[in-house]
């Protein structure tokens, strides 16, 4: 019991994100199991309502995770298991992630108020510039002719809406 | 003989100058629909009905729409290769081994094996139509809901069992996609599950949205996450743009699996198209001589799934026809159209409009042959896609996800949804669960559903029924073995591989 107990230990020092993922799906599942619980019973004449598929996933994707969270705290130090896995992909750059990540959160926030033209134009120029700096010129021309584009492929070819923004009295 | 007659009578009316043109104009309209994000070929078709009700008879009108049904098929699949941005769900498996050709260089390759499958598949798909459109009926209806239910099992059965990784990830994969399909109104009593009084959640999470946020998003993630160190795998541009012998070889009998399981899947009204391509993706892994290349570029995983999901279009007809039950949503607009014109849909359709179904059946002959002629020239085109310099690319690619979530419902809180399923789906992709599972999960949760409290109710809550016919049975005891067979060859293999280390290590103790 106490080598499996350090087992665990050396697994969750090893790989914390690993395990903390899993924990979150562990977590996650609980949660909607028991969020299913209050959805209102099926009659008692059938047996089965709108609680009952989703009470049974939910348990379902409790267990699974739970052994995947086993199987994470136990995968350090080239511990034996049944399952084998390729190797996972890698990130080398994570500053680039969290400014992709910031750039479509930005663009999702302003995207009603300034309109699909300029925010869009704003975020293929910014992006495409914070990676490849020396070309900002070609990346906001890209930027332009890629939003005017398919603004007015969808508007008014397709006649689908997008927004206008502060652009609406020109549009 | 009578259908052969029937036939030739429909190619007779199809090959008329303004029929051939309107075949024409639905492949091209259907392909710009798959590439395009958001539009699917039921909002096309829905677009177009007024304009065709208009200036063309019901015939040119359904010659239009088949034209669009398959371009559709087939310009979903390029996006899905060349950016991994899938239009809609059928071609969502396509992503994890076209989207790995195209950045090694194959992507031409890629998107002709897709072309030629999806024209074999059509054209069979077609005849098959012909000859067991009314047999393929009458099997079709003795499927109950515990056959549904069962044949849906196995759906996610063969993609979680034999879809490659580690199969509990794959499990928690598909029980992820299969719980956020219950978020929502409930279809059959109208309670409302999991929402938390947001209004946006009542129709539930769209699956454009969601492979949206999972395919593309987390793959511009990982991309720029690359990209300045310079360890960004990077693409490969100067591979041929024609298919090898050996792809060929490859490819042929993986279109002729495809077809087969994809016509016989699409018969059955439901998520066909969906189901058909993920079966055929783990019936190709797990009938291939290459199956280690899975999951990093083999070309069966592009050619057995596209032939696939275009067979089921051609599929749902069967049922379109012949009871006039529509097998998808593009089904279910087309019947729609049929009624606009005044036209009653069901078993005598076929004695009571000869012409309009043996038209139609020719014409979408002819609309594959036409697509093929169409989309074989584009390729060179469609890669130079691939030329844009990556640090312009995925911010396009970002660019092309936000116009299509945000045309679906004009509202930004799709947006939210999709990032916020797109950072899911970067935090599971490193730390290897799979995704597609979560689509597959996603797209038949609500059938499954459905299907699973229909057996329940009707059986009045006895769990038994699953077990009582033996189509349902067979069905699930092929899933007991997809599910069982890779753990005991995977547990045999390990065991066999810590016996000699064993050995060794009891030598030289």
């Amino acid at each position: 019991m106490s080598e499996l107990v350090s087992r665990v230990m050396i697994g969750v020092r090893e790989n914390p994100a690993r395990v903390a993922l899993s924990l979150f799906l562990v977590l996650v599942s609980a949660f909607f199991l028991w969020q299913s619980t209050f959805v209102p019973d099926p009659p008692r004449n059938v047996g089965v309502g709108p609680r009952t598929f989703p009470f049974l996933i939910s348990g379902a994707m409790l267990l699974a995770s739970l052994y995947v969270l086993f199987r994470e705290c136990l995968s350090a130090r080239g511990i034996a298991l049944v399952e084998e896995e390729e190797a996972p992909p890698e990130v080398s750059d994570w500053q680039a992630v969290w400014a992709a990540l910031i750039a479509i959160v930005i663009l999702i926030g302003v995207i009603e108020y300034l309109g699909f033209i300029l925010s869009l134009t704003a975020f293929l120029g910014g992006l495409a510039t914070f990676f490849a700096p020396d070309r900002w010129r070609r990346n906001f021309i890209v930027g332009v002719c890629f939003s005017l584009f398919f603004y007015f492929l969808f508007t008014w070819a397709l006649m689908l809406p997008l927004p206008n923004g502060i652009l609406t009295p020109l549009f | 003989m009578q259908d052969l007659l029937g036939m030739w009578n429909g190619l007779v009316v199809a090959i008329q100058p303004i029929y051939l043109l309107l075949a024409f104009a639905g492949a091209v309209l259907g392909t710009a629909t798959g590439v395009l994000p958001g539009i699917g070929p039921s909002l096309a078709i829905s677009l177009l009905m007024p304009v065709t009700f208009q200036i063309v008879d019901p015939l040119g009108a359904m010659i239009m729409f088949g034209g669009i049904f398959y371009g559709a098929m087939y310009g979903g699949s390029t996006t899905t290769i060349l950016i991994n941005t899938p239009g809609e769900s059928a071609s969502v498996v396509t992503a994890i081994d076209g989207y790995q050709m195209a950045r090694k260089g194959r992507a031409g390759a890629a998107l002709a094996t897709s072309a030629i499958g999806s024209f074999v598949a059509g054209t069979l798909a077609t005849f098959l139509l012909m000859v067991l459109a009314q047999p393929l009926v009458s099997i079709a209806l003795r499927f109950g809901p515990a056959e549904y239910f069962a044949l849906m099992v196995l759906s996610l059965c063969t993609v979680t069992a034999i879809g490659g990784g580690v199969p509990s990830k794959a499990a928690v994969s598909t029980l992820l996609g299969l719980l956020m399909s219950t978020i929502g109104i409930d279809n059959t009593s109208g309670q409302l599950r999991f929402t938390f009084g947001m209004t946006s959640l009542y129709d539930g999470i769209d699956v454009v949205v969601a492979a949206v946020g999972l395919f593309a998003i987390s793959e511009v993630l990982f991309g720029l996450g690359n990209l300045r160190k310079g360890t960004s795998p990077g693409v490969h541009l100067h591979g041929s743009l024609r298919m090898t012998a050996t792809e060929w070889r490859r490819s042929a009998g993986a279109w002729l699996r495809g077809t087969f399981l994809g016509f016989f899947v699409g018969v059955l009204p439901g998520a066909g198209a969906t189901i058909a391509s993920f079966m055929s993706y783990g019936i190709e892994r797990k009938v291939s001589k290459h199956s280690e290349e899975f999951g990093s570029g083999a070309i069966e995983g592009v050619a057995g799934p596209e032939a696939a999901n275009n067979a089921a279009a051609g599929g749902g007809l069967v049922p379109l026809l012949t009871l006039g039950i529509p097998g998808s949503a593009t089904a279910a607009v087309m019947l729609a159209a049929l009624h606009g014109y005044g036209i009653n849909t069901g078993p005598l359709l076929l004695q009571s409009r000869p012409e309009l179904v043996w038209g139609l059946i020719a014409s979408l002959y002819i609309g594959n042959v036409m697509l093929l002629a169409l989309n074989l020239p584009l390729i060179g085109l469609w890669v130079k896609v691939l030329r844009i310099p990556e640090a312009v690319l995925y911010p396009m690619i970002i660019g092309f996800a936000v116009l299509g979530v945000y045309s679906l419902n004009n509202n930004v809180v799709d947006l939210n949804i999709v990032l916020l399923i797109g950072v899911l789906g970067f935090v599971l992709r490193l730390y290897q669960f799979p995704l597609a599972p979560i689509i597959l999960g996603l797209v038949l949760g609500r059938l499954l559903e459905t299907e699973f409290r229909r057996a329940l109710i009707g059986a009045r809550g006895d769990w038994l029924v699953f077990v009582e016919s033996p189509l349902a049975v067979s069905i699930l005891a092929l899933c007991i073995t997809f599910v069982a067979l890779p753990l005991i060859i995977q547990a045999r293999k390990s065991r066999r591989e810590s016996a000699p280390n064993h050995s060794v290590e009891q030598g030289t103790v």
